[in-house]
């Protein structure tokens, strides 16, 4: 997928960034001033103590001038000091700031966003991108000082002699040019070799957890010759890096001394001819010594910018993405009750894709429990994901209590709608915390109980660290039928009005499904229940059961008269296949 | 001590495998050490053009001068391309050459091997620690011997112009080196926390970015802000810390850089006006003082990247060390003739780790072409008991026989063309669904891949899908569900038709229309082989052949299902557990 970069959108997020550093950019910038002037005055020096002191026999003359050197080398060194420090303190200060407004605003925005941005995407825009930012900004106060120092070394050879200074100056702005066709050409060139890196990982991460399969069926061989075939196209694109290493990097010690060359041939004719003194050859030659590595980093400074630039510009376009679902401003108190459900005439469709559900009207009394039913697409997961508001309907109204879910509090909503999905997304935490997830301020007992009522006290206190064990990605692995009853705990210790089981049990093996099953059975009282599933086990839990067909409510009643009387309700459980 | 001799064999490994492109070692050598030659010898130029062609004004010495150097300057870009080129086509060469021999390792090493070990330390030999090596040989190795060259010729050379000078002028080695030793100490201990704490950053975006979804249900947001507000702190901290640290090393280069053209020019100075030393002396002094200052530092630079590249060579050449448990017979039984597919467990027992017997004296026998069902509860041995009809494993004790002949007398590539695994959740490779198909059986023509699936009633499910048999999958995110992977790694093993099947069946539930296509196809796969199954459904053993219940590593009841049950014993009890699910009893 291609995404539209506005690079000028990204110049201008840096520009904002770093007019809020500005104490920091400033003093390192005035501070780079005052090293590069320092770094001018050494040569110069030396010049002159070579010429009135040493030539001239005089050791007066020299030691002052010596310790004039030695003076102004500790100046130099502390506005180094000060300089990089401010430099870098801005540059994270940047990256830091960027970092946190990315992830507040993602924070922020709704479903429909996260429905078309992977998780891969938004981690690179938080790391990669905005650490080039950073490369980038980090050397902004000693190239403005290595342009200075450059400027400055012309001016001094200027004032001796127009035609030295020319020429030997002439070979640096190449070197600057050619140093951004550089790095405009490796970079894409690494990036292949990144991509080849990042194909190798797969395949070895695909053979190691596939090694069974290998052996199984003999394939080592195919799988070799997989890896040689990546490991080669390493290689070429590597070797693709070399060459271009192999071209430009030797030009930037060749292109500085034409300049050396001109200053030692030209510059020493001139001594010769007495224009210029043996001092002043020697500081030229010190000056453009010291010029190499600064030209160099100019050129380096703009093709960082242009990345940073594109970079800034990738961030820029989730930073102004907005939210679609937006905060009541002024917010209905929701009255007392049991979460009664109705759903009027709703439509509603994915991203202006074709309508998921149209014309839909039902009621849940509050307190029942619903069982939706329905083929795959039919729309009964999406009535679960716009009872909490995760997207609004496009026409009609959705009412809990009473009350229109656009009305209502957007925290207080969902504080009410307690969600148990298919895949349970456990944090990497404590197992406490994680059961405690949308209510920090909940107390130990209040956590137990919750754990208790989900079943699932039983194996967490089974566990050596009971409800201080780690769990998640980075943690102890659970099985799928404890992660979901984690999540269950989770969602009670809400006390929702509202519970949607979204295939809650379809993961788990027969025997676990009916721990589940019990858990929900006595989570379920006191609230109204949306259940989504095909297990009938599941199913049986629902007081009434709908079956859902495009978008609309085809057939009603309990179980029991459904399967007597829907031949279609029959086919969709796959009852038709058991019974014949 | 022991320590340092397996690096040391690691890299003597490692040069055994650049050995026999000596070639092109001589020839980056060479290229080094011209070019590391002509760079030095720059200042004698300058000095000689100086004194004899400047101040003895000699106009023929100052042109000559100017040709050497203009000649110098065009052999240091002609040797440092070539030193580029050649060190890079050396070190790419090399670490293509040790991915292959690596990851080829692998493909040899027993299944043992894999159980036992972590699969993520795997990758990372292949990656993390290859790219190690890799960073050293782009850019460490070359600095490193022309840093060493550059410092030792300017030090010589220096001693040769002027050993006053010399002396005087290396008063600053001792602080640069301390100094420079110190930074490297402070900083890497302050880069160790920024690394712990950029992960922590990563670690808490990717689980929110992830959880997106939970996040919002729970209204974590605000919690959420404030927390990684603090991490991400913590990680500007942490990153201050370093800058701190270089903030104090950097004066110290530039005093004594400035320190060093000091007393370069006052006891210089002194000297000329003595007549000890020249001004070109002097002056060369102060051009090879940089050729001090910045190996040092570049030396200091490549330090920890070399260490951990030695580090990497170590672990990546102790695992090359590491011989497959299971072999091919020195000299192997031929499987000629029909193969029926009989498997005999003859009183086996087994351990993973031997002292720990998982499987005791378990002996049966499956005729060609039964349906057997393992059941067991979790840890019972079922798995064990497939894994050893695969030879994953050999048995402590006891024999396993197929076809009469034991599995340690076949070739492995016999055995496998006989018996083969169907994984539980249905793997698949990166790649289209006919590749994966047709690693059944490669060399399979695009008739025999259709036919199959249309055998297994699955041809009009691929073709729906939106490229066909094209459509890209992947291990990682594939747009396939639990039971459409299931039904192509049922294609899989069905194209490679062994008289022997192994089934591990999948847990998680399928939507009934799915569940319908899968079972369908798994009957039709099953047919005319011999298959055992590693049960975990109660439906799965009614419709086998004969039910093997394991109980804690022993063969407890065989027989089947109807006769199981009406024994009363451990299937009986199981049969109970799992219960027909009450709606589908009440239909059927």
């Amino acid at each position: 997928m291609t995404e539209l970069l506005d690079v000028r959108a990204g110049a201008f997020l840096i520009l904002r960034e770093l007019r809020r550093q500005l104490r920091y950019l400033g003093a390192a910038l005035i501070l780079g001033v005052i090293w590069s002037c320092a770094r001018l005055a050494l040569p110069v020096l030396a010049g002159v103590t070579i010429d009135e002191a040493i030539r001239k026999d005089r050791v007066d003359l020299l030691l002052a001038l010596c310790a004039v050197i030695i003076v102004i080398a500790i100046g130099q060194g502390l506005a180094a000091a000060a300089r990089r420090f401010c430099a870098m303190r801005t540059a994270h200060r940047v990256e830091a700031d960027l970092r946190t407004a990315l992830y507040n605003h993602v924070n922020r925005l709704s479903f429909d966003y996260y429905d078309r941005t992977s998780t891969g995407q938004l981690m690179s825009r938080g790391s990669t991108d905005l650490h080039e930012v950073q490369a980038f900004v980090m050397v902004i106060p000693i190239n403005t000082a290595f342009l200075l120092m450059a400027v400055g070394s012309f001016v001094i050879l200027l004032q001796v002699h127009l035609l030295l200074a020319l020429l030997a100056m002439a070979a640096y702005p190449l070197v600057t040019l050619i140093t951004i066709r550089f790095f405009n050409k490796l970079s894409p060139a690494t990036a292949e070799v990144q991509q080849g890196l990042g194909d190798l990982t797969s395949v070895v991460e695909e053979n190691i957890a596939g090694a069974r399969l290998v052996r199984a069926f003999g394939r080592e061989r195919q799988q070799e010759d997989r890896l040689r075939g990546v490991a080669d196209k390493i290689y070429d694109d590597s070797m693709e890096v070399a060459r271009l290493r192999t071209l430009y990097t030797p030009l930037f010690y060749l292109l500085p001394a034409i300049g050396q060359l001109v200053i030692l041939g030209f510059g020493g004719w001139l001594v010769l001819e007495g224009d210029v003194t043996t001092g002043q050859f020697v500081s030229f030659f010190y000056l453009l010594n010291m010029l190499v590595w600064p030209v160099q980093g100019l050129g380096e400074l703009v093709a960082s910018g242009q990345r940073a630039f594109t970079s800034a510009a990738r961030v820029w376009n989730v930073l102004k993405e907005e939210p679609t679902v937006a905060q009541n401003p002024d917010p209905v108190e929701l009255p007392d009750g049991e979460g009664a459900i109705s759903f009027r005439d709703v439509r509603f469709s994915y991203n202006g894709s074709g309508a998921i559900l149209d014309n839909l009207s039902f009621d849940v009394p509050s307190g029942t429990a619903v069982a939706l039913v329905g083929s795959t697409g039919c729309g009964k997961s999406t009535i679960g994901r716009l009872l909490p508001r995760f997207y609004d309907v496009d026409r009609g109204d959705i009412l809990i209590d009473g009350v229109s879910v656009k009305e209502m509090d957007l925290h207080e909503l969902r504080r009410n709608v307690g969600l148990v999905f298919e895949d349970t997304f456990l944090f990497s935490d404590t197992i406490r915390n994680n059961i405690a997830y949308g209510r920090l301020s909940a107390s130990n007992e209040e956590i137990e109980e919750a754990a208790r009522l989900a079943q699932a006290s039983e194996f967490i206190e089974k566990m050596s660290e009971g409800y201080d064990t780690v769990v998640g990605e980075q943690g102890f692995s659970l099985s799928g039928g404890q992660r979901q009853r984690i999540a269950i705990a989770r969602a009670v210790l809400m006390q929702p009005r509202v519970l949607i089981l979204d295939d809650a049990t379809s993961s788990v093996d027969a025997a676990m499904e009916e721990e589940i099953r019990n858990a929900l059975e006595r989570v379920m009282v006191g609230r109204t229940t949306i259940i989504i599933s095909h297990r009938l086990s599941t199913i049986a839990l629902a007081d009434q059961v709908m079956l859902l067909e495009h978008g609309r409510i085809a057939e009603s009643g309990t179980h029991q008269e459904l399967t007597r009387t829907s031949a279609r309700y029959r086919e969709v459980l796959g009852l038709e296949a058991v019974s014949a | 001590m022991s320590g340092n001799d397996v690096h040391v064999n690691s890299a003597l490994e490692a040069a055994n495998m650049l050995v026999h492109r000596w070639p092109v070692i001589v020839a980056a050598t060479f290229s080094i050490v011209l070019f590391t030659g002509a760079i030095l010898l720059r200042p004698i130029v300058i000095q000689r053009a100086i004194d004899d062609g400047l101040i003895g004004g000699d106009r023929q010495t100052l042109l000559i001068a100017t040709i050497v150097f203009g000649a110098l300057a065009l052999s240091v870009y002609v040797f440092q391309a070539a030193s580029t080129y050649t060190t890079a086509w050396l070190g790419q060469r090399f670490m293509r050459d040790l991915r292959v021999r690596l990851f080829s390792h692998y493909q040899r090493l027993s299944m043992s091997f894999f159980d036992r070990e972590n699969s993520g330390r795997l990758v990372s030999r292949m990656t993390a620690d290859m790219n190690a090596l890799t960073d050293v040989l782009n850019n460490g190795f070359l600095i490193v011997i022309q840093s060493a060259l550059i410092l030792l010729g300017t030090v010589i050379i220096m001693f040769a112009l002027s050993w006053q000078l010399s002396l005087v002028t290396l008063v600053i080695f001792p602080p640069l080196l301390i100094g420079t030793a110190m930074f490297r100490i402070y900083s890497a201990r302050a880069y160790e926390v920024v690394r712990d704490r950029i992960a922590d950053v990563l670690i808490h975006m990717q689980e929110t970015f992830a959880g997106m979804r939970v996040v919002k249900a729970y209204g974590r947001e605000p919690y959420n802000m404030e927390r990684f507000g603090a991490i991400n702190e913590d990680n500007f901290e942490a990153n201050i810390r370093t800058v701190r640290i270089s903030s104090m090393y950097i004066p110290l280069i530039e005093w004594l850089g400035g320190f060093g053209i000091g007393i370069i020019l006052y006891f210089g100075g002194r000297w000329v006006i003595g007549d000890a030393v020249t001004v070109g002396t002097v002056a060369a002094f102060i051009f090879y003082l940089d050729f001090i200052f910045q190996p040092i530092q570049r030396l200091s630079q490549v330090y920890d990247m070399l260490q951990s590249a030695l580090a990497a060579l170590n672990k990546i050449f102790s695992l090359l060390a590491v011989e497959p448990e299971l072999r091919d017979p020195e000299r192997p039984l031929d499987l000629a003739g029909p193969r029926r597919g009989a498997i005999e467990f003859d009183r086996v027992t087994f351990g993973y780790d031997p002292g720990r017997p998982v499987l005791h004296e378990v002996s049966f026998q499956i005729e060609p072409g039964q349906r057997v069902a393992l059941v067991g509860a979790t840890g019972a041995g079922k798995s064990t008991i497939a894994k050893l009809a695969l030879r994953f494993y050999d048995p402590t004790s006891g024999r396993i026989l197929l076809d009469s002949r034991d599995l340690r007398d076949l070739r492995f590539a016999d055995l496998r063309s006989v018996v083969t695994l169907v994984p539980q959740e249905g793997f698949l490779f990166s790649g289209t669904i006919r590749e994966n198909i047709l690693f059944g059986r490669p060399d399979a023509s695009e008739e025999d891949v259709i036919r199959s699936c249309r055998v297994l009633g699955i041809h009009e499910f691929i073709q729906a899908l939106p490229d066909g048999y094209d459509t890209a999958v992947s291990y990682r995110g594939s747009r396939l569900s639990a039971g459409e992977k299931q039904l192509v790694s049922l294609a899989r093993a069905f194209l490679a038709d062994p008289p022997v099947l192994i089934l591990d069946e999948a847990t998680s539930s399928l939507d009934p229309h799915t569940e319908a296509l899968v079972e369908d196809a798994m009957a039709r796969l099953y047919a005319d082989r011999t298959t055992i199954v590693v049960a975990h459904r109660l439906s799965t053993a009614e419709h086998a052949d004969r039910v093997l219940v394991i109980d804690d590593g022993r063969l407890v009841e065989d027989g089947h299902h109807r006769e199981l049950v009406r024994r009363e014993g451990a299937y009986a009890a199981l049969y109970g557990k799992w219960a027909p699910e009450p709606a589908s009893s009440d239909v059927a």
